[in-house]
């Protein structure tokens, strides 16, 4: 059993937090098992040793735990910027002590102020900024992170200026601009981010001339422009037209002397494009196969048609809006019209 | 001082800090991170696309067997594709090729559920609890999404098969909870590889009414059976409070409206079911929804309104007119469009199919169902695009080289979305499964 009271007194109220921290930082829970190991030393020597409880052993003891504590004093820190950025709506991901933040689906309120608060997490690895209220001005506040590799800023208003504090992140080698602000003087300063190795600039104001420079200072850099809208059809083309097919499927009409239509049976596979001739709208049923059970495919209006996957020797039941069987057709081996007609 | 007085057994023990593996385990997080992909795309070809005719053209099979298609170059020296994906051979720099997967399930029911859950169909209902849960609900289990934002959703409707629904495309033992919320995809004609169960136009309301519905059957049905437990509380709370949340609040109901979206962009995208559904896709997953499944082929293989890719007869006019045309304009276009907003490489895009086709021509110009080999593709997501993993022989009759299954597919996937493949997770019961038994493929 393990008296907490030591750690209080080093570490004041922050204990249950400094538990929480290490509940979800796999390094600080390494650390806390080291200062308990630390701590049983500590109680271990005071039981064999032959000194008395004194002071100078207790003020030891402080100095000891206190140095161990001092090594994660910043944690505190981490845990305020997280619970911040979770009430800003942002998600927040460790992984080896490395933080990937994202606030691009709920934390899109985010402004330059707020921002600031993030710079006092050290290991920022991936930050996610896309959709939020952004400026150029706000990224001073990323001008440390200097373990930064990927950055979201697309659909931002971050410009030009906001590019002298991203030419410095040594580590960048993800940047997302597109639908921003900038033009060809972003990437003229760009140019000095060497790891930088894809950039998105789809929807700004950058040059071929620009992106051509940027290219020849950067080699290895890939730089995605994404099409040109204006450039694409405004409309849909027109769909291809399936030719029609030759046969035409018997009607076999249903009166209250009729039989029972017949059961589908299973056949190769074939195309149907039904035509409703008739002036009122109908149903179409499928037959099935065993039980013969009924199953709606579809509605069909005056005058329109409608393609259909089918097979070979299945059964088809036309009925109106009611339910009121009017007739069906019986498949043959070969894709067909199958039109109901005027008087049905 | 005290420090003299510690044993060595102590220092060992760790009091001086750090012992050896510590310090090695602290170097190991120090190393820079490999980021997986944060949302991955699924589309189903339900029907089985020819591998001859799309992914592994096959110029030098004899006369009888190699179609009347031809094979082009793609921006990949040494890749060549179908001449009627030429959009696709423009991407070819984005994809790794799988063209050695197998398995022996001629049937289509048993073949998406291998092709599906990397497993093999055992006996039972659709739903069944049983049942192995798909790629889409097992990859959900391992992501989170905000509230009100479902973790897995599949468009545009699900896989029939005569009328029959097919089992492995839900959460299976997972439980309900996995199940991926389904969706109407509310634009685009139903033509070219996709089309729709029935007629009912359902707008997102009513889709979640349905989606209620059939959940409180579903609920009903097993409340007869046993006594009401926890879980079944919860679960039918969870579905409630979601579909709250999507009718009101959460961006999901932005994104699921294409109206919002540039009409230029939309164009892009073809203006049919599959290619609206490739567009919400890519909406979805912008929208915190992290996996997102899309069914392009007719939802009843039987009574489908409009094409599928199990094409036994007139397999080349069909294949060229309709189905690889509007596949290949809308696949293209998720591409592109996911590569010029940067999300590419977060995103990994998965192709799955239930088989291949016969290397033999019918005498209804057809191609028949052919598991023995056949291919896949991976897009996005950390995959090496340019590659091609595998190979059939001459014919495209039997795997060549490198031939490998649906699991090990599966453990690529898993791999590249960061979960180990081996992973162990426990079913209601408390007993222990495997995730995937496959190995995953060195396309990394």
């Amino acid at each position: 059993m393990l008296p907490v009271a030591p750690f209080r007194s080093v570490m004041g109220n922050h204990y249950p937090y400094f538990e929480k921290i290490c509940s979800c930082n796999i390094r600080l829970k390494r650390s806390q098992s080291c200062i308990r190991t630390a701590y049983l030393n500590i109680a271990a020597y005071r039981k064999s040793s032959p000194v008395k409880y004194s002071p100078l052993t207790f003020t030891c003891w402080i100095v000891f735990t206190g140095l161990f504590c001092s090594s994660f004093a910043h944690s505190d820190n981490n845990l305020d910027t997280i619970s911040f950025i979770e009430k800003m709506g942002g998600t927040v991901q460790q992984k080896g002590g490395h933080f990937e933040i994202d606030f691009h689906l709920r934390g899109r309120a985010l402004n330059d102020d707020q921002l600031s608060r993030l710079a006092k997490l050290k290991n920022v690895v991936a930050l996610n900024l896309s959709n939020t209220k952004i400026t150029s001005a706000g990224l001073v506040h990323l001008q440390d992170f200097d373990k930064l590799r990927w950055l979201h800023l697309e659909k931002t208003q971050v410009g030009d200026d906001g590019m002298d504090y991203l030419s410095q992140l040594p580590n960048l080698e993800y940047l997302n601009l597109y639908s921003t602000n900038i033009t060809d003087k972003s990437l003229e300063k760009l140019s000095q981010s060497k790891r930088l190795a894809r950039l998105y600039v789809w929807q700004t104001s950058v040059t071929d001339t620009g992106v051509a420079k940027l290219k020849k200072a950067i080699p290895q850099l890939k730089i995605v422009r994404g099409l040109d809208l204006n450039k694409l059809a405004t409309s849909f083309p027109a769909e291809a037209e399936i030719a029609k097919p030759t046969l035409v499927l018997d009607w076999v009409a249903i009166n209250h002397r009729s039989e029972a239509p017949p059961k589908s049976e299973t056949g190769i596979n074939c195309q149907l494009l039904f035509e409703n001739k008739s002036a009122k709208s109908i149903k179409l049923y499928w037959i099935t196969y065993g039980n013969g059970e009924l199953q709606f495919y579809a509605k069909i209006a005056p005058g329109a048609t409608r393609q259909q996957n089918s097979y070979a020797r299945n059964v088809w039941l036309v009925t109106d809006d009611d339910d009121q069987p009017l007739g069906y057709f019986l498949v043959g081996e070969d894709n067909a019209s199958a039109v109901i007609p005027s008087e049905a | 001082m005290f420090s003299l007085q510690l044993s060595r057994r102590d220092a060992l023990r760790g009091s001086i800090g750090l012992t050896l593996p510590t310090l090695l385990q602290l170097r190991a997080h120090s190393a820079s991170p490999k980021r997986s992909a944060k949302s991955c795309i699924i589309i189903y070809l339900w029907g089985g696309i020819a591998h001859q005719e799309s992914w592994d053209p096959k110029p030098h099979a004899s006369s009888d067997l190699r179609g009347e298609f031809k094979a082009i170059s793609t921006a990949t020296p040494g890749i060549q594709f179908c001449e009627h994906i030429p959009l696709m051979a423009n991407h070819s720099n984005k994809l790794a090729v799988v063209r050695s997967l197998h398995h022996t399930i001629g049937g289509h029911g048993g073949a998406l559920y291998n092709s599906i859950t990397g497993q093999r169909a055992p006996e039972g209902k659709a739903k069944d609890r049983k049942n192995w849960p798909s790629i889409t609900s097992m990859l959900s289990k391992f992501r989170d999404s905000d509230a009100g934002t479902p973790r897995a959703i599949c468009m545009p409707y699900l896989n029939y098969d005569n009328g029959a629904l097919i089992q492995g495309q839900f959460g299976g033992w997972l439980g309900g909870k996995y199940d991926p919320i389904m969706m109407r995809t509310p634009a685009g004609k139903p033509y070219g590889g996709t089309s729709r169960y029935t007629n009912h136009e359902l707008d997102l309301k009513l889709n979640m009414k349905r989606e209620r519905a059939f959940h409180r059957q579903g609920l009903l049905n097993h409340l007869e059976r046993q006594v009401g437990t926890q879980s079944d509380f919860s679960e039918h709370n969870l579905f409630r409070t979601m579909a709250e949340d999507m009718l009101l609040s959460s961006p999901v109901k932005e994104a699921y409206n294409l109206e919002n979206e540039d009409p230029r962009i939309r164009v892009m995208y073809g203006d049919h079911i599959g290619g609206q559904s490739m567009l919400l896709a890519r909406r979805l997953t912008e929208a915190g929804v992290p996996i997102v499944q899309v069914n392009a082929g007719a939802g009843d293989l039987a009574g489908g309104g409009g094409d599928n890719w199990d094409t036994h007869r007139d397999h080349f006019p069909k294949m060229k007119k309709r189905l690889l045309p509007v596949f290949d304009r809308s696949i293209s276009a998720l591409l592109t469009d996911l590569e010029q907003r940067g999300s590419l490489e977060e995103t990994l895009v998965a192709v799955l199919t239930d088989f291949g086709r016969t290397p033999k021509i019918n005498n209804n110009g057809g191609r028949d169902h052919y598991p023995a080999v056949y291919s896949q593709i991976l897009a996005g997501g950390g995959i090496r695009g340019g590659q091609v993993y595998g190979s059939s022989d001459v014919q495209g009759a039997a795997p060549h080289d490198n031939p490998c299954t649906p699991a090990d597919f599966h453990a690529t996937v898993y791999r590249a979305m960061g979960i180990d493949p081996r992973e162990e997770l426990r079913d209601a019961a408390g007993r222990p499964f495997q995730i995937c038994h496959g190995k995953p493929l060195p396309l990394f």
